[in-house]
């Protein structure tokens, strides 16, 4: 106290990232002159412009900060670090709204192909990764990134660890995105469904993942609470496993160090193996392992009531992990992947029926006893349809799955139903409710400016999903039964653009599913401003009399 | 040195054994789930979201 002008230094962190990133931005303005490519070049300068900033950031935020390192603790409560969930809240928001739009604006191609006007940036090929990158790894990523790390600090009682580092991560994915993106749009990819940005772009997501990892063990070893709450596993297996896939998935030999084509290591139907594996289990251990964790902390603290049964969520955690992993090769039904692995992918997505409906039955049974709720509480209504949805939507995939329904339902129509019942009612739904949860909690508002507008919200977006979904379980059908179609004498009987022709009204309903989507989260994104703007302060002074006395 | 026999003998046990070893690790998890035991344990850690600090 006496010295309070006294020294403040530097930590080894804050150093030392410095001039990594100094040094980071060097190499990126090498790599920019000595591009083989404009995009290379492109994303060289932006890589180099981030680096400088990350720099000044590390500066600005040392000349603000006091001497004294932050407290783990004020007043015996943890100190949690919400900065960087605020802005992956923020951009999970953002990021959702573009990419619902750029869905839209691609169904919208789909029914009126001149609205690609004839460019190629605003190509069907180039805006449909856009569309799906930025819905599942942008909107849905930071959704991950938020819950995860909010639920960790809260459900181990300590500040997540690092200062520097979770910045990195938020920030470091944040800027992954950008790099994808605007790649997709110049035409850089290495056409791997979900897994389309290049060689350095990967290079720099392994990095971030690699960083979120370590900030998320380093957080659950300090913990004060013995027991690892059961939304950490599924947390974890999320990161852990989307790493492994990653690096599974990627290996690639750049044609040069200064130029952005790559070619896979992996070649013919390997290749083709190695693709599905990670695909498959993206949609397991992204967009279901990491969900559940957010139902899984979300549901009960909304509704006010414990989780139905601890045990089921283990075995479900469990069952979930081990069998998984298995389920991509139903993607390459009737391909040249040798039969038995088709099979074995096939009788492994059947047994998904267990933990997926085991899970479900647990979301929804969280509810006993405050059933009454739904009525009154359109966030939890949210929630729970989202459980529904993955309930039904999991019980879709294992059946489309069966070598015999796969061979009417693959490469049509009824794939894309499945998927977005899976994506809009499932992922976006739980996602939506979390984010609902969040924000009052983040800017400790005392509840949200309307939630009115979010009963409009779950109206709006529920009769997008079913005209979404119904539009292309119909047009996927009929696509099907089109393209299997023999006449008396043994040939086909419709040709390829006869279906196409068949599908425009299904195209067009799905379109206006989508809009709906769109609609619904700008009225999200509209509430939530007005909540972080406008909404009444939560009484701190009043915190410590919510205490009990235990 | 040739370690291709010895990256054989890894594989082979790996190839041999994982099937029951998942089996082995998978019936531990249901085990340490319904041991009556913990049920005390488990009660208390599906509370865990209603804390407030």
């Amino acid at each position: 106290m006496a010295h309070a002008t006294a020294r403040k230094s530097m930590t080894f962190g804050e150093g030392g990232s410095a001039l990594v990133f100094a040094v980071t931005a060097l190499l990126c303005l090498v790599g920019a002159a000595r591009a083989q490519d404009a995009t290379f070049a492109f994303h060289a300068y932006l890589s180099a412009a981030a680096s400088v900033l990350a720099v000044f950031m590390i500066f600005s935020s040392y000349s603000r900060r006091p001497s004294e390192p932050i407290p783990a603790e004020i007043d015996g409560k943890p100190n949690y670090n919400f900065g960087p969930i605020k802005f992956a809240t923020t951009a999970a928001m953002f990021w959702g709204i573009a990419g619902f739009v750029v869905g839209l604006w691609a169904a919208l191609e789909l029914a009126w192909p001149a609205l690609n006007f004839d460019l190629p940036w605003t190509n069907f090929g180039r805006i449909r990764p856009l569309h799906t990158s930025a819905v599942i790894f942008a909107f849905g990523g930071n959704v991950l990134l938020a819950s995860s790390l909010y639920v960790v600090q809260r459900t181990c009682r300590v500040r997540v660890a690092g200062e520097i580092a979770p910045w990195f991560v938020v920030l470091g994915y944040n800027f992954f995105i950008v790099i994808a993106g605007t790649g997709y749009l110049l035409g850089v990819t290495q056409s791997k469904e979900y897994a389309e940005p290049e060689w350095y772009a990967d290079l720099w997501l392994t990095i971030v993942w690699v960083v979120y990892l370590l900030v998320f063990l380093a957080t659950l070893i300090k913990r004060k609470e013995p027991h690892i709450f059961v939304a950490n596993w599924f947390y974890l297996a999320f990161i852990i496993t989307i790493a492994v896939l990653h690096l599974g998935n990627n290996p690639a030999l750049p044609v040069s160090v200064f130029g952005s084509k790559s070619y896979i290591a992996w070649s013919g139907v390997q290749d083709a193996m190695f693709q599905w594996w990670y695909g498959h289990n993206a949609v397991g251990f992204f967009l279901t392992s990491g969900f559940l964790g957010i139902m899984y902390y979300f549901v009960p603290k909304r509704a006010d009531r414990p989780i139905y049964s601890y045990r089921l969520s283990i075995v479900h955690f469990w069952s979930l992990i081990f069998l998984y992993i298995w389920a991509g090769p139903h993607h390459l039904h009737y391909t040249a992947l040798p039969d038995w692995a088709q099979t074995l992918g096939m009788t492994f997505s059947i047994m998904l029926w267990m933990p997926s409906w085991g899970g479900m039955i647990n979301g929804l049974m969280t509810l006993s006893g405050a059933w009454d709720k739904l009525r009154t509480d359109p966030v939890l209504r949210m929630m729970v349809v989202s459980v529904a949805f993955y309930g039904m939507s999991t019980f879709e995939g294992p059946m489309m799955s069966v070598k015999a329904v796969n061979s009417l339902s693959h490469y049509t129509d009824w794939t894309i139903g499945h998927v977005h019942s899976g994506a809009l009612g499932w992922v976006g739904f739980v996602s939506f409710g979390a984010v609902y949860c969040l924000v009052p909690w983040l800017w400790q508002k005392k509840g949200l400016y309307s939630l009115k507008l979010v009963n409009w919200h779950f109206w709006v977006s529920t009769i997008g999903i079913v005209l979404y979904v119904s539009a292309m379980w119909v047009s996927g059908i009929l696509q099907g039964l089109m393209w299997r179609a023999y006449t008396s004498l043994g040939f086909l009987e419709y040709s390829f653009i006869e279906t196409v022709e068949a599908m425009h009204p299904f195209y067009v309903i799905r379109a206006l599913g989508g809009l709906l989507f769109v609609i619904g989260s700008l009225l999200m994104a509209w509430n939530l401003w007005m909540t972080v703007k406008s909404g009444e302060p939560e009484a701190v002074a009043a915190r410590p009399a919510l205490q009990p006395a235990e | 040195m040739r370690i291709e026999p010895a990256v054989s003998l890894v594989s082979d046990l790996i190839a041999t054994w994982w099937t029951p070893l998942f089996v082995a690790l998978f019936l531990v998890v249901i085990a340490y789930a319904c041991w009556p035991r913990n049920q005390a344990k488990f009660d208390e850690a599906s509370k865990m979201p209603l804390r407030e600090d």
